[in-house]
């Protein structure tokens, strides 16, 4: 009895090697991070990139999924993309930022690419980025001016703006949103209406009734579109909208029109073009890593989805003033502020708008 | 010979048990064959093999000759062979027409009519004397009145072949008398009768022949003149029994416990299930209270041990008011109590014989130091009590307790309870559903007790035991106390007549 | 001579520790592990043929026969860096396990595991983030810490049972959501998210569960979480087989009517018996996050996926360890290893969720286990009768009467 034990437990062993003789072996890989890799998200608009450049240029790709939300399991599933083989991992979104700041040392012969984030330890005290890991960061305030431009082209002068937390992506999005809006109404020599009151952080990423009850409270007070770049409390503004008659919700990271049929237009993030970039840097020999780049509209980092149906009889004006604004940023005749108040306060001001209050509220004090 | 049924070398086993072992039992037409033995013998097997609720392993069924297969109670009911089971499968809610009718309404252009049916059992009611009202509820008849349902649901369906489990248990002595009147009348009508019993009584008054069974096994077939009591006893339990309790002439000494008007009000019936019930128990005497099942028996014990809370009333055990004590002081001050129910109350069945008989002591420090379990103690307790009550067990104080005969159970219980040497023992049917043997013991112990100063408060269904053993009888009858009676002075009749509600007295209370 | 006396009555007791005497009744367990892994390998057969027959089309074609040897495989694929993987992720389940099997135990069905390990993870990281103290100390006031907080949650489970008859499932239930909101709550009202994303912030250094162990391990992960849960088993073993408390609540567990007709006190029993529950698995929701790198979500999905999930193994590894403490160890244990087995089925291009299905075919036919062990027992002894021990079994029965 005890001498089968044992032998059991040999023969086990031995399946230690097993892992470095698995047959197949994948070059590019990715690290799922915590929905899976259908969420319509981030894992699924990475993955579609992946498999685009992949299939087109005839690699070896694949996805790992870690076994929970932790640095340690992220670190484990890059361990084993690694074993399986991997030249470059990608991750998408922030949560891989502490197991990336491990990894590229630990593995400083492969490649990363860190999609919406930057490597740091866990305590935030020290940030590194070394030579072959790549991170990419969006112009998220590029996308909100679009999307800003395109309501008030869309006929919707009453604005707001739920933020999930204060955060820089965040903050951007939400100058974006004034900026877009308030360029428009100069353009078309209409009035907006934007108070400090209806733009909030709601602190916290997580659908609540308080977040709900927030937005009908906006929906009743005239507001008509709210820009909810919250994650999962978006859908609380979306739950409002669907009560209210001609109450909109612009979507954030992806294209949710699909999930809601209040959502008007979303700022999209092109996690999908952002991976089929590095790929294209790291296989033609251009791989340029240790630093962070930004993508922007000109280099197809961020965009509105091509179906404007929604604004109803307005679509194709706006689609064509979105199309004409497109490319005005694209080309840096408008330079869209950042997530520094000054630069939006300057912006308004050339626009001939005080709005102090407003401005003030886009980028609070940092909480405590 | 001309048998009408016979069941031939008959085996049934469940699991290891062997329920059957080769019985051979066989009807006369028009004759009353009792099928007698102890609990577990095998009886209700037998009857549910040829009533077609279980399917023998081996064996032959033979009706008039030809052997036939018995698959489903339909088929008995085909061959005409109707059993009037212990536990009776009445609806409560239906009429006694509706309960006899089910299963064979008859109907037109797809409505019940009941009118035929009901007068057809009206005939039968007048031919055998079965009186009970066609119309009346099941849940507003007495016991004794289902049963009649019971015979006649078999009468509307022709049976010829008439099986009664265990009929007896249930009745008052009055109603005992009737049934076996009836049954007479069935043989006399050429019926052919099966009882199935463990009371050698009424084996002799109205059997023609007896089949003994004990444990499984067939130990033949007597004709009831040709014996005696005694002689079945033997056959039944392999040993000569003596009937005779060898009571000694109790010495009562002062008052131990007193109920002064104990009352508890069911509020679901909207009626007293106790109502004023007081009397007391002295040291040195056997209080035995008598009454057919269901008259607040069970809430009575239930109320004094502290398993309820009762609505009114006293309860002083030597002169201590202890109403409103919880159950462990209950216990703490000398009250023992066998349970109505040792399933449900006397064992933790998952528990090993040692640890179940602890139950009530486990926190004395005897049993425990600083919260640990001495594990040494416990054995030792144990297989004292093992070695003095003679508990017997597959695995001695290990076994566990739903692995042990219900006798040896019972014995736990009894062995626990005597050990702490309680002044006051209730015990509630103490000997329910046990063998001869088993029995015997039992009484003896409790009989022990009474020599020794104790007080035992009796609460039993079985007349005999309560007058075997009693000093004084007090019956129960809807939750009233209505009788206090002398044993050597009353008689089984006239006990009968007080269960029945028929007779009132009035109880002469010392306070 | 009195050394190996010793030595031999010690050995007696690790074997008694270690094998339950009903050991026979495990059996069920097994077999509907070997169901579970015999479904999982025959799905993955299915996908396998249905890729290769081209029915569907995928980006990475499964391989089988690598990932049934994956699959089995389990903790071992790595060597020691796996099975210190595995016995990190066995050792909450097994607390959770532990939780819902002690209740089981008592009677009560604690299906509130969930909600106490939030409420003890939720505390216990409270406690490592905003409590200065040095390094062995607190990560133990933590912990306790936590442990308090599910204890104080369960009992008030076992209060509404006992003093207000509300029976223990639909409380439990209730107390699951309540937890979780109120965790949101208290995270956000205490400021302890972290400012760039939606979890907490990471505890201190001082008051993770030490990593001593790990280096044995191959760096890192491996905490002494599971030496903690094995010291949980040991003391509930001890509490339920060695004392008056453990007699108690077993018997009010088997059978509440006879130990109230034993008088014992039957409410006070059942509020004990929850609040112990409730500590065993806040001590579970305190060592899965007091973790380097392990964060709380403040959002329903990933609060579900990953706190109230353990909670519901616990379930699951209860029923499976038939409610025996020592049996919560192996098959917390025994999840552990099929999930990282799932874990590593990556490689062969199959779903981590496979070790999902086979846990939940283990499940199904665990619940089936008085069944299957019916099943079992009668084969076992027609073919016992068929060879020799006839007469025996005719003893032992005789051995049963009077």
């Amino acid at each position: 009895m005890k001498k089968a034990l044992l032998a059991l437990a040999l023969a086990l062993v031995s399946v230690f090697t097993l892992v470095a003789c698995g047959e197949k072996t994948y070059e590019i890989a990715m690290v799922t991070d915590s929905g899976g890799i259908d969420d319509k998200s981030f894992n699924q608009g990475t993955w579609e990139g992946i498999k685009e450049y992949a299939i087109e240029n005839d690699k070896s790709y694949k996805y790992y999924k870690p076994s929970e939300v932790s640095d340690a399991a992220y670190l484990a599933a890059i361990d084993l993309a690694v074993q399986g083989g991997a030249k470059i991992v990608i991750t998408p979104g922030f949560l891989f930022e502490t197991a990336i700041y491990a990894a590229q040392t630990t593995y400083p012969d492969v490649k990363f690419v860190l999609i919406d984030g930057e490597p740091h330890t866990a305590d935030y005290s020290t940030y590194k980025t070394e030579e072959n890991t790549l991170n990419v960061l969006f112009d998220e305030h590029e996308v909100g001016f679009f999307a800003g431009y395109a309501l008030v082209y869309g006929g919707y002068t009453n604005l707001g703006f739920f933020g999930g937390m204060s955060v820089p992506a965040v903050q951007r999005f939400g100058i974006g949103w004034v900026a877009g809006a308030y360029y428009a109404a100069d353009e078309l020599d209409v009035a907006l209406t934007f108070t400090a009151d209806h733009y909030t952080y709601l602190g916290s990423f997580a659908p609540t009734p308080e977040a709900q009850t927030t937005a009908t409270a906006w929906y009743n007070a005239g507001v008509s579109v709210i820009f909810a770049a919250a994650g999962g409390a978006g859908s609380s503004a979306m739950l409002a909208a669907e009560e209210g008659s001609n109450k909109w919700v612009v979507g954030v990271d992806k294209d949710q029109s699909g999930d809601s049929d209040a959502v008007i237009t979303s700022a999209l993030k092109g996690v999908g073009e952002a991976a089929i970039a590095a790929l294209t840097d790291y296989y033609d020999g251009n791989w340029d890593g240790g630093r962070t780049i930004s993508l922007g509209a000109a280099e197809g980092g961020v965009s509105l989805p091509a179906d404007f149906s929604r604004f109803g009889a307005n679509a194709a004006a706006v689609e064509a003033a979105y199309e004409a604004v497109f490319a005005k940023v694209v080309a840096g005749t408008i330079v869209v502020p950042t997530n520094d108040k000054a630069s939006l306060a300057a912006f308004l001001t050339t626009l001939g708008v005080d709005n102090a209050a407003l401005v003030a509220k886009a980028e609070p004090a940092p909480a405590e | 010979m001309n048998y009408v049924i016979e069941m031939l070398n008959i085996c049934k086993s469940f699991g290891t048990l062997k329920a059957n072992d080769d019985i051979t039992f066989q009807l006369q037409k028009g004759e009353v064959h009792a099928l007698v033995g102890e609990n577990g013998a095998g009886k209700s097997t037998l009857m549910s093999i040829l009533f077609g609720l279980y399917h023998p392993d081996s064996g032959v069924i033979k009706f008039q000759g030809e052997e036939v297969s018995i698959k489903n109670p339909n088929d008995a009911n085909r061959l005409k062979i109707g059993m009037v089971h212990q536990h009776f499968k009445l609806v409560d809610v239906f009429t006694v027409t509706e309960n006899i009718i089910l299963g064979m309404e008859e109907t037109k252009n797809g409505f019940l009519t009941k009118e035929n049916s009901r007068n057809r059992i009206i005939e039968l009611r007048e031919q055998y004397k079965l009186f009970v009202d066609p119309d009346a509820y099941i849940k507003d008849i007495t016991v004794g009145m289902q049963q009649r349902v019971e015979i006649l649901k078999m009468l509307y369906r022709d049976a010829d072949i008439l099986i009664f489990d265990e009929p007896t248990a249930v009745l008052t002595p009055q109603e005992i008398d009737e049934l076996m009147n009836t049954i007479r009348n069935f043989k006399n009508e050429g019926k052919s009768i099966v009882i199935i019993t463990h009371k050698l009584a009424e084996v002799m008054a109205v059997a023609d022949r007896c089949t003994v069974l004990r444990k499984g096994k067939c130990i033949g077939t007597v004709n009831v003149k040709d014996v005696n009591v005694d002689i079945l006893a033997e056959m039944m339990v392999g040993r000569k029994i003596s009937f005779d309790i060898d009571k000694k002439p109790a010495r009562v000494s002062t008052e131990l416990f007193r109920t002064e008007k104990l009352s508890l009000f069911n509020s679901e019936k909207n009626k007293f299930d106790v109502h004023d019930v007081s009397f007391s128990v002295r040291g040195g005497e056997i209080v035995g209270i008598a009454g057919i099942e269901g008259n607040g028996q069970t809430e009575l014990v239930n109320i004094i041990t502290g398993l309820k809370n009762l609505t009114s009333g006293n309860i002083y055990f030597k002169d201590e008011d202890i109403t409103k004590k919880s159950i462990r002081n209950k216990l703490e001050l000398g009250i023992g109590h066998i349970p109505e129910d040792r399933h449900k109350h006397g064992l933790v069945l998952d528990f090993n014989l040692s640890d179940n008989l602890i139950l009530q002591s486990y926190y004395l420090p005897e049993f425990q130091k600083h919260g640990f379990l001495k594990k040494n103690e416990i054995f030792e307790h144990a297989n004292d009590l093992i070695k003095r009550f003679d508990i017997r067990s597959g695995a001695g104080a290990v076994s566990r307790a739903r692995s042990m005969s219900g006798g040896n159970q019972q014995k736990a219980i009894i062995a626990r309870e005597i050990s702490r040497n309680p002044e006051l023992l209730i015990a509630v049917q103490p000997t329910r559903g046990l063998d001869i043997g088993a029995i015997e013991y039992i009484h003896e112990k409790i009989l022990e007790e009474r020599d020794n100063g104790k007080g035992v408060l009796l609460i039993s269904l079985e007349l005999d035991e309560i007058m075997n053993l009693s000093d004084r009888i007090l019956v129960i009858y809807e939750g009233q106390l209505v009788a206090e009676l002398d044993p050597k002075k009353t008689s089984f009749q006239e006990i009968g007549l007080y269960m029945s509600g028929s007779k009132k007295g009035v109880i002469n209370h010392e306070v | 001579m009195k050394f190996k006396e010793m030595i031999a009555k010690l050995w007696l007791g690790i074997k008694k520790l270690f094998v339950p005497s009903s050991y026979s009744a495990a059996v069920p367990s097994f077999i509907a592990i070997g169901f579970g892994i015999l479904f999982g390998i025959f799905t993955m057969f299915i996908i396998w043929m249905l890729v290769i027959t081209g029915v569907f089309t995928v980006d990475n074609d499964p391989q089988f026969f690598y990932g049934i040897t994956l699959l089995l495989a389990g903790g071992f694929n790595q060597g020691m860096y796996s099975i210190g993987y595995t016995l990190y992720r066995a050792a909450p389940l097994i607390l959770a396990g532990l939780a819902v099997g002690f209740a089981f135990r008592t009677g009560l069905f604690n299906i509130g595991a969930p909600g106490q390990m939030i409420v003890g993870a939720t505390i216990a990281v409270y406690v490592g983030i905003r409590v200065s103290m040095p390094a062995p100390w607190h990560w133990m006031f933590a912990l306790l810490c936590g442990m308090i907080a599910g204890g104080l949650w369960g009992f008030i489970v076992g209060a509404l049972k006992a003093l207000l008859n509300v029976h223990e499932v639909v409380a439990s239930i209730m107390m699951n959501y309540v937890a979780m909101y109120s965790s949101f709550m208290f995270i956000k009202g205490n400021n302890l998210l972290d400012g760039n994303t939606s979890h907490t912030l990471g505890v201190r250094a001082t008051a993770m569960i030490p990593y001593g162990t790990s280096a044995f391990f191959g760096g890192y992960v491996m905490n002494i979480g599971i030496i903690l849960a094995i010291i949980a088993v040991i003391v509930i073993y001890i509490v339920l087989n060695k004392t008056t408390l453990g007699y108690q609540l077993k018997a009010v567990g088997f059978n509440k009517d006879a130990s109230k007709y034993a008088g014992m006190n039957t409410k006070r029993n059942i509020m004990i018996s929850m609040a112990i529950s409730g500590i065993l698995a806040g001590m579970g929701g305190a060592i899965l996050f007091l973790v380097s790198g392990k964060y709380i979500f403040v959002t329903k999905d990933m609060m579900t996926a990953e706190l109230m999930s353990v909670g519901f193994d616990g379930i699951s590894v209860a029923l499976l360890g038939l409610s025996n403490p020592v049996g919560a160890l192996f098959a917390g244990l025994f999840l552990a290893y099929i999930r990282q087995g799932g874990y590593y089925l990556n490689l062969a291009n199959y779903m981590a969720e496979m070790a999902d299905v086979i846990t939940a075919v283990i499940i199904y036919f665990s619940a089936l286990s008085t069944a299957l062990y019916a099943l079992v027992k009668a084969k076992k002894l027609k073919f016992k009768s068929r060879t020799k021990s006839r007469k025996k079994i005719a003893d032992e029965d005789a051995g049963g009467e009077v």
